[in-house]
């Protein structure tokens, strides 16, 4: 059962699931680029949370609905924080603090200074903007393919350049020194040209959330779905609201506001709320991924050394002594015949050793013969029958080596851990890569967590040729693991 | 004997020169490369080609993609191709046009001079040799519980492994310290239990039990 086709550039979900209730990576995570300036940074932004609420409702007649601006800000850079704190290789808390900034200086908007009215006035719709970027761009924090980049790239471009008829021909507040010209019509068709533009933007960003969400795995669509469709709903709704005034709220434009900034104020809390319970294992950050690899990388040759020392050197040494008693017998032709058969025998030993050793590494297989030379000697040696359905298609040297690390990882897991009685191997050329696939009738229930940490390595290894790993291990019903890797030919 | 010897190495490339003069070879020209291979064998159509399986300048298969040209061209050549390591892939290549009068062994094997020259003569009889390394795989590979190859004794595992080497029957008989007719024995046994209808002796053998054990 695996998904359709991933969408186009990197997918959405870089990694395999994790099960709920598994206990979390505990090895210990980079931190996020901001860290060390959080505390500083949450002290500053409590301030100025409190100044803004007190400024805005030191104003005559300031209904108590002005505060939401800052409160927004705080629940949304409070949500950041902890998005950074808790996924550090995710953006999206990036995203979240900087939209709380933005709410910050939006709430200037209703403030009596003129000037920074202004700006509260021009960033007055970018939380819109910034729900469809985070909508995108979940769970990673990065916009993972060009539809995504243009879409958002879209709004932003209608929250804030579409918003200019509003500043520049309505005054709102105290008069705005970037008015221009007082003209509530022009700045009513701006306004009802960056609602159409918005609308078709969330209508496009719908739809490239629903093709993402059809590629996801049934548990990964459970954990998503309620989220985009908040968010969508919000950025949707905020706008229609405001046309639906009338008939619908009595006219209460207070009402109106407090539903909007609630609806909006909210989003970063279900937003942050589905990364942390995940279904989704934390996204592959260059650093932690490299950290990773690094340390696999040592692991490897700490015991290439290992068996070097223990296996060849150890004969060598033999193989000296062996000469030595050689020499003193040099007279007995008969004896230094029979010592020179034995000296060979124990070479042919150490020649078979150092060969076993080398196949273990990188085996010739692989540079001589292509990655399907190389999945029939790992198949040949294993315990359980395995086939293995390859062609002879050559592709770039680190794509074989990582294909080969696949291949040789999944093998070694199926024997270690599934119990299963036979297994399959499958290697095929697509139109962007190479394709392979796994497959064991064993016990299932494989997950890339730290335990064992094989299906982790495959992960990282594919991650940094920019592929991606499915891993389909329903308990009770084999595993099958699935890896697709671009080249860049 | 004539011989065109490929290898890369210059010191194992001299090596292997001495070694089959020294056994009573004519060793007519040596090539480094591919290349120099396949020109030193349209020139001096040699009796036979030895040569290393990985040759500059790809480090691939040159030497025997090499060999198997010389093979189509001037079909009495015999060819032994030598690696560092048995990989199954080259055995099936090698056999799957004709399996007399090719050999594969791995490079150590040239350590037991006596041995190996013997293995050489073999192919250029027209015998087909198959390094015990390489059979040993074969025949270790993970069966399905219902394949028949379980049904063989251990004798007939040996029997069918020397086979695969290549060897004669008076040869297994030689090596098992049996006789040659309980060496046909054996052998017919196999046939059966595998359910292969070989009727050729030695070297279409080797090809038709090569291909069962690859499955």
């Amino acid at each position: 059962m695996v998904p359709g086709p991933a969408p186009a550039g990197r997918s959405w979900i870089a990694a395999a699931r994790r099960p709920r209730g598994s206990a979390p990576d505990p090895r210990p995570r980079t931190p996020h680029p901001h860290a060390p300036a959080l505390l500083p940074l949450t002290t500053a932004v409590a301030l100025l949370a409190a100044i803004e609420a007190a400024v805005l409702l030191s104003q005559p007649n300031a209904p108590w609905q002005l505060v939401l601006f800052p409160v927004a800000a705080c629940t949304w850079f409070a949500a950041g924080t902890v998005a950074a704190v808790r996924r550090p290789a995710s953006r999206i808390g990036t995203l979240l603090l900087a939209g709380a900034l933005v709410w910050l200086t939006a709430g200037l908007a209703n403030g009596p200074y003129p000037a920074l009215s202004a700006v509260g006035l021009v960033v007055a719709a970018l939380p819109l903007a910034i729900v469809g970027h985070l909508l995108h761009a979940f769970p990673s924090g990065r916009l993972p393919s060009t539809a995504s980049r243009v879409i958002v790239g879209g709004l932003y471009v209608a929250a804030l350049v579409l918003q200019a008829p509003s500043w520049l021909f309505r005054p709102d507040g105290v008069g705005s020194p970037l008015q221009i010209a007082d003209r509530a019509d022009l700045a009513q068709l701006g306004q009802s040209v960056q609602d159409v533009v918005g609308g078709g933007l969330m209508l496009a960003t719908a739809v490239v959330l629903v093709v993402r969400l059809r590629a996801a795995t049934p548990a990964q669509r459970r954990t998503l779905a309620p989220l985009a469709l908040y968010g969508v709903a919000a950025v949707v709704l905020v706008p229609t609201l405001s046309r639906l005034r009338d008939p619908l709220l009595g006219g209460d434009p207070l009402v109106l506001f407090t539903l909007q900034a609630v609806l909006l104020g909210l989003v970063p809390i279900a937003f942050v709320a589905t990364l942390l319970r995940g279904g989704f294992a934390p996204t592959a950050d260059p650093r932690d991924l490299g950290a990773r690899l690094a340390v696999a990388a040592d692991d490897e040759r700490r015991r290439i050394a290992r068996d070097l020392h223990d296996g060849v050197q150890g004969r060598l040494v033999l193989l000296a002594l062996r000469t030595n008693e050689l020499r003193r017998r040099a007279d007995d032709a008969d004896a230094v015949r029979g010592g020179v058969d034995a000296l060979r025998r124990e070479l042919d030993a150490t020649q078979d050793e150092l060969r076993r050793l080398v196949r273990g590494v990188l085996p010739a297989a692989l540079a001589e013969g292509g990655l399907g030379a190389a999945a029939d000697e790992l198949a040949d040696r294993m315990p359980i029958p395995t086939t293995v359905a390859a062609d002879d298609d050559r592709y770039p040297a680190a794509v074989e080596s990582a294909g080969w690390f696949v291949v040789s990882e999944a093998l070694a897991n199926v024997v270690k851990h599934s119990g299963a009685r036979s297994a399959a191997v499958r290697i095929a050329a697509t139109d962007r890569g190479v394709r392979i696939e796994v497959d064991d009738d064993g016990t299932g229930g494989a997950t890339t967590d730290g335990t064992g940490s094989g299906l982790r390595g495959i992960a990282d290894r594919v991650d940094v040729l920019g592929g991606r790993l499915v891993v389909d291990s329903p308990p009770g019903r084999g595993t099958r693991i699935v890896v697709e890797v671009p080249c860049a030919s | 004997m004539r011989v065109v010897i490929g290898e890369d190495e210059a010191l194992l490339r001299e090596g292997l020169a001495l070694l089959m003069e020294r056994a009573g070879f004519t060793v007519v020209a040596l090539a480094a490369d591919a290349d120099q291979l396949l020109d030193a064998a349209r020139e001096h159509r040699p009796d036979l080609v030895v040569t290393d399986i990985r040759m500059p300048p790809t480090h691939a298969d040159e030497g025997l993609r090499a060999g198997l040209t010389i093979r189509r061209e001037q079909p009495d050549t015999a060819l032994m191709v030598l690696s560092q390591h048995a990989q199954r892939r080259y055995a099936t290549d090698l056999l799957a046009e004709r399996a007399s009068g090719v050999g594969y062994l791995l490079k150590q094997r040239i350590g037991d001079g006596e041995s190996f020259c013997a293995d050489v003569r073999r192919v250029a009889a027209g015998g087909t040799v198959l390094d015990p390394e390489l059979v040993g795989t074969l025949l270790g590979r993970a069966r399905p519980d219902d394949d028949p190859f379980h049904g063989l004794t251990a004798r007939q595992r040996d029997v069918l492994g020397l086979m695969v080497e290549g060897r004669s029957n008076a040869a297994i008989a030689q090596r098992l310290v049996i006789t040659e007719k309980a060496v046909v024995r054996h052998v017919s046994r196999i046939y059966d239990q595998l359910e292969l209808r070989v009727d050729e002796e030695d070297h279409r053998r080797v090809l038709a039990v090569v291909r069962y054990l690859s499955r």
